[in-house]
């Protein structure tokens, strides 16, 4: 199956500076995260694929067609800018039946209560977009994006402004339209709420792609880093000094009956943890990794 | 696509049109009676102005242009300036329906503002008898000179300014110092069609359209060449 949306050396330069630095990646359907700190070039990754800038080199193509050449494609794709701007002198619901109309449905109408429904925004779809909170243009605008039942969605931080509940019932929906199929790239600097979602992540920084695929891969792949890892144990400075003696950490941080080491070789701890409790009459009560999370996956891979 | 299209056209009547618009479209409106109040002047002082003199003197000039720089050259710069172009690009329309769309609805309000006016003028001046060619002049005139703001919008961001000193610079002084300048003021043909003669008027009337569909030709083609980066990532 050839990809949804595939990106080919692609540059996009602003006189002299690089926005996106020759960035390659293919995607299918499911959702995929992108991820970068503020300025990496997340949404002028996503406008490029979204087809509101062309690249400086290389392609950008979708459903192997070029968006720009083949308007009636934006049929298929949804969307949703990181903006807040909208027509303010409409109500929600006249927003979503204008953009049903502009996208061609058959029954406007019937596509925006639909996508009022997706979003909990039905009751107040009667109001000026004017008074509406941050949150609720949030909602609009990926409701906007849901109106053709796209087969692509592109959002550009579409969590930001929401509420927890909001956020909540936002990623819940993300997730099934995922599940359903659809080819799904949402960027985000809010790390755990992608990490709830995405199957795999695309983490760019300086517009360089620095990792794409899926996180557990990624982190995997990574073992040879140096891994916090949390002990609660019965003689936490005995376990550290054997740990030391053994060479099986490179450091170790005591408090209170918690110990945190550092460990460089992952296989060689964890294989040998469990006979060093066990010989040494030691009693584990609790083993976690400290930084098992994206974000410090992206912390690694970005310094 | 039409459909689409269909859609585009009545957001943008609509934007035109809207509450929020009020007091523009209430300026727009005195404009258009300018050439009303001269004539209503002309008849309290004596000195009675024909119609055909007002619609050379002041329509033509000043009042047309003047409409159609007002409403054409917001019609996407706006959208532009406020961001929600973004909402008509990443719909299945290609954007030189965006453009024509747009324009359409643009020209509705102008054409309508040009014949209130006419109507009022004939009104006071009690003398109707050209109000159907002048009708003609105005859709015409109006067509190249919307369509020519409307390109002039999407090549530079202060359209209005631009379009002023097109207007005041080109149009009002320029071609009466240099006589070559005149050739290429969509006023020059605008005055042939209105008052010249049958030969002339054929020529204005193939220059007019060649001007609207030329700039909108380039209007098309600018926005769909154009980028719209994000100002934040």
């Amino acid at each position: 199956m050839s990809p949804v949306i595939e990106i080919e050396r692609v540059t996009k330069r602003y006189g002299q500076v690089v926005a996106v630095s020759d960035v390659s990646f293919a995607l299918a359907p499911g959702i995929s995260g992108l991820l970068g700190p503020n300025g990496a070039g997340k949404t002028t990754l996503l406008k490029l694929m979204a087809g509101l800038l062309t690249p400086s080199s290389g392609q950008v193509k979708f459903f192997g067609q070029k968006l720009r050449r083949h308007p009636q494609l934006y049929r298929r794709l949804g969307y949703c800018p990181e903006q807040n701007e909208l027509y303010d002198f409409m109500s929600g619901r006249e927003f979503l039946k204008l953009s049903a109309g502009l996208y061609g449905l058959a029954d406007p109408a019937q596509a925006a209560e639909k996508a009022l429904e997706q979003v909990a925004l039905s009751a107040q779809a009667g109001r000026l977009i004017r008074v509406y909170s941050r949150g609720m243009r949030q909602r609009l605008k990926f409701a906007q994006s849901l109106l053709p039942d796209p087969e692509v969605l592109l959002l550009d931080e579409p969590l930001q402004g929401a509420d927890p509940a909001q956020r909540r019932m936002l990623i819940e929906l993300i997730r099934q339209l995922g599940q359903a199929g659809v080819t799904i790239v949402i960027s985000s600097h809010v790390l755990y709420e992608v990490e709830r979602m995405a199957q795999q992540i695309i983490l760019i920084n300086h517009g360089r792609l620095i990792a794409l695929g899926d996180f557990h891969a990624i982190r995997e792949a990574m073992d040879d880093r140096p891994h916090k890892v949390l002990l609660e144990v019965s003689e936490p400075q005995r376990l550290a000094a054997l740990l030391t003696e053994r060479e099986l950490v490179s450091a170790v941080n005591l408090a209170d009956e918690q110990l945190v080491v550092d460990i460089g070789d992952a296989n060689a701890f964890y294989g040998a943890l469990p006979r060093l409790i066990a010989e040494n009459g030691l009693h584990l009560r609790r083993l976690s990794g400290l930084d098992e999370d994206l974000e410090s996956v992206f912390r690694y891979l970005v310094h | 696509m039409m459909t689409a299209t269909l859609n585009l056209f009545k957001l943008s009547l609509r934007q035109l049109l809207g509450r929020q618009r009020l007091l523009l479209l209430v300026v727009l409106t005195l404009i258009a009676l300018i050439p009303s109040l001269l004539a209503a002047i002309s008849l309290w002082v004596g000195r009675p102005l024909q119609s055909a003199q007002l619609f050379a003197d002041f329509d033509l000039p000043v009042v047309l242009p003047l409409i159609a720089l007002i409403v054409s050259g917001s019609l996407l710069r706006e959208e532009i300036h406020n961001r929600t172009i973004v909402y008509l690009l990443t719909k299945p329309i290609a954007r030189s329906l965006i453009v024509l769309g747009k324009f359409a609805a643009g020209l509705l309000l102008i054409w309508a503002l040009g014949w209130l006016g006419l109507l009022i003028q004939a009104a006071v001046l009690a003398d109707g008898s050209e109000l159907a060619s002048q009708f003609a002049s105005v859709a015409l005139i109006t067509l190249a000179y919307g369509a020519f703001y409307l390109a002039l919008s999407l090549f530079f961001k202060r359209a209005l300014l631009w379009g002023l000193a097109y207007l005041i610079l080109w149009e009002g002084l320029l071609t009466n110092i240099l006589p070559g300048v005149k050739q290429l003021s969509i006023h020059r043909y605008a005055a042939q069609f209105s008052s010249g003669s049958l030969g002339q008027k054929n020529a204005a009337l193939g220059v007019l359209l060649a001007i609207a569909a030329v700039s909108l030709a380039l209007a098309a083609w600018h926005l769909s060449r154009m980028e719209f980066p994000g100002e934040t990532e």
